[in-house]
């Protein structure tokens, strides 16, 4: 007898099976539910594509006032990734561009880190710029010396910037400073240095509403190499940009202070309990209470206007020293020390930005004198007060314009560190559940053959 | 003559033996009649696809799905101590043993041994019914008559020729 025969005899007694007769009509239907599955999973999948195809286009949709300059109505802060350096101090991203002819602009501002942000008027594209000699190039004036400024004028075609040449002879000779104007729609740079002694590093710089004049304040130094500098004395001074003229005056130690300049080219610092008016010649200084520090603007009836630190709020500083604060109301949602800056003046309203404390999303509010407000853009927690804007760009009647989130490349290094990390973690979970499967099936108890012991 | 005719016939002519071989697969006569069931509806749901005789497709379906089941089955149910209770058959003693060591056996040495002894198949003509190489047929077809042997020893002469 073989296996098979054996075989052959146990599978005579297989049961008699019994096909129903509906099988083929039931298998049928299975077919179509089938098919109709599959079609519907197809569309499923096809409708999950198309929605992500689309969102980064709907993410991308041109505005319907394409050709319209414009103040975006949000402000999204630049991942600080995009600052990072290489070991020479230069920008370590390949978007950080040396290509300046970016069209007229609608904000701008220095990162933490020191990398110019201009945001176009046109589309909203946000242009990371390698500025020849920018002073937060140099590693000690960005970090060490509290940052070099850059300036959008208001009608948003020029980028005003402190610049610092740091030469093969930087250690021995004078640094060739001062400010620098790009012309954003033909890239081409204008330099305004300002003489004496080692070098000054501008550290403030302010436009007229006009855009003719640029005041600026900043430090000049006994001595100043890339990586040190000696005693430092603070000047201000401001810019013709009509003939390129630059005047300068030694002022008192800019411990907190407003600097504005009118159109006429008169430049206030108010701080320090004083308020000094220059006009290039004539230097007119006024005792004056009360504590003032960021930036200001010029108003049309020639009062300065800046915001009070810690507080929502802004104060006017009339021709006759007369001090007001406008309590900003209307849409504004007060946050217990939340700051105001005044950034410019459309029409007869200040453009300010507040900022929260905490890390909720600051905005932009057209403020009228009687206290009247209308936000008008959201700004993110993390754009830096650095902030410039365009304000010629803004009208009551359309202050601001829809434009498309940046779309800022993955940080394939952060992925994959975090997919690394979950993996770790799920490899150590399943190596405890295994752990765990083994002491139970070790267990005497788990066995079903296992006798309990008495107790 | 329709495709529906096509199956009818193939029903006809073939469940018996397709019973025969699930009964051998499975050990037990409801499981083996389910088997057989859903081996022909799942062939009658793609019958249009078929090219050719249709019953080496039914056969690797009644062959899979059994391994599917049991994959399913093997965490909740208990495994089966023995094939149904014996009708009359010649020597007792020996069928007996045979089913109670089959039964002892995992899905896939069962399998392959029904396959390559009870059908007749080839290493390599079952390798290809179940999907697996020619060598984990080889291997596991020794490991099934190794285990076979040592489970029944009495069933020596008919292993031992088998291997």
């Amino acid at each position: 007898m073989s296996i098979h025969d054996e075989l052959e005899r146990i599978a005579a007694r297989a049961p008699e099976v019994v096909v129903p007769a509906d099988m083929w009509a039931r298998a049928r239907r299975a077919r179509r539910r089938d098919r109709l599955g599959v079609v519907a999973a197809v569309v499923a999948v096809l409708a999950v594509a198309g929605t992500l195809a689309w969102l980064p286009t709907r993410d991308g949709l041109e505005p319907v006032d394409g050709r319209t300059l414009g103040v975006p109505n949000r402000l999204w802060a630049v991942p600080e990734r995009m600052s990072d350096r290489e070991n020479d101090d230069s920008w370590m991203r390949d978007e950080v561009s040396s290509q300046l002819d970016v069209g007229t602009a609608a904000a701008a501002w220095t990162t933490p880190g020191g990398l110019p942000v201009v945001v176009g008027a046109a589309d909203g594209a946000y242009h990371l710029l390698d500025l020849p000699d920018f002073g937060g190039n140099n590693f000690l004036l960005n970090y060490g010396l509290g940052g070099s400024p850059v300036a959008l004028s208001p009608d948003g075609l020029r980028l005003a910037y402190a610049y610092a040449h740091f030469g093969p002879d930087a250690a021995t000779e004078p640094i060739p400073s001062g400010v620098r104007v790009l012309d954003l729609e033909e890239g081409s740079v204008t330099d305004h240095p300002i003489l004496g002694a080692e070098g000054t590093a501008v550290g403030t710089l302010t436009w007229s509403s006009d855009g003719r004049w640029l005041g600026w304040t900043g430090e000049r130094y006994t001595s100043w190499t890339e990586s040190s500098t000696g005693s430092a004395s603070p000047f201000a001074g401001r810019i013709d940009l009509t003939t390129g003229s630059v005047d300068q005056m030694r002022i008192g130690e800019p411990s907190a202070m407003t600097v504005a300049i009118a159109a006429d080219g008169v430049l206030s610092i108010v701080g320090n309990d004083r308020m000094v008016r220059w006009d290039g010649e004539r230097r007119e200084a006024r005792r004056l209470r009360g504590f003032w520090s960021g930036r200001g603007v010029v108003t049309a009836d020639g009062s300065i206007a800046a915001g009070i630190d810690s507080e929502l709020a802004v104060q006017l500083l009339d021709r006759r020293l007369k001090v007001s604060t406008i309590d900003a109301s209307g849409e504004l949602n007060p946050v217990a020390g939340g700051t105001a800056t005044v950034l410019g003046i459309t029409a007869d309203r200040l453009v300010v930005r507040t900022s929260t404390l905490d890390s909720s999303d600051g905005a932009l509010l057209l403020l009228e004198r009687d206290g009247i407000s209308a936000t008008v853009a959201a700004v993110d927690a993390d754009v830096p007060d650095t902030l410039t804007l365009a304000t010629d760009l803004m009208t009551t009647e359309r202050p601001t314009v829809d434009r498309p989130e940046p779309d800022w490349p993955t940080d394939w290094g952060r992925v994959l560190t975090i997919g690394g990390w979950i993996l770790v973690g799920a490899a150590a979970l399943a190596l405890l559940a295994w752990t765990v499967l083994l002491r139970t099936r070790r267990s005497p108890y788990s066995s079903p053959g296992a006798r309990r012991p008495v107790p | 003559m329709t495709h529906e005719d096509d199956f009818d016939a193939f029903v006809m002519a073939r469940t018996s033996a397709l019973a025969r071989t699930a009964y051998l697969l499975t050990g037990d006569a409801h499981l083996a009649e389910d088997l057989v069931q859903t081996a022909l509806f799942r062939a009658a749901k793609a019958w249009s696809r078929i090219e050719g005789d249709p019953e080496p497709y039914v056969r690797r379906i009644l062959y899979t799905q059994n391994v599917s089941w049991w994959r399913r089955r093997r965490l909740s149910e208990v495994r089966l101590g023995s094939y149904d209770a014996p009708a009359v058959p010649s020597d007792p003693d020996l069928r007996l043993s045979l089913e109670s060591a089959l039964a002892l056996l995992t899905v896939r040495q069962r399998t392959v041994l029904v396959l390559r002894y009870f059908e007749d198949l080839t290493e390599v003509q079952t390798a290809h019914a179940l999907g697996i190489s020619p060598g984990t047929v080889k291997s596991t077809t020794r490991n099934a008559l190794a285990r076979l042997r040592t489970l029944a020893p009495e069933l020596g002469d008919l292993v031992g020729g088998a291997s």
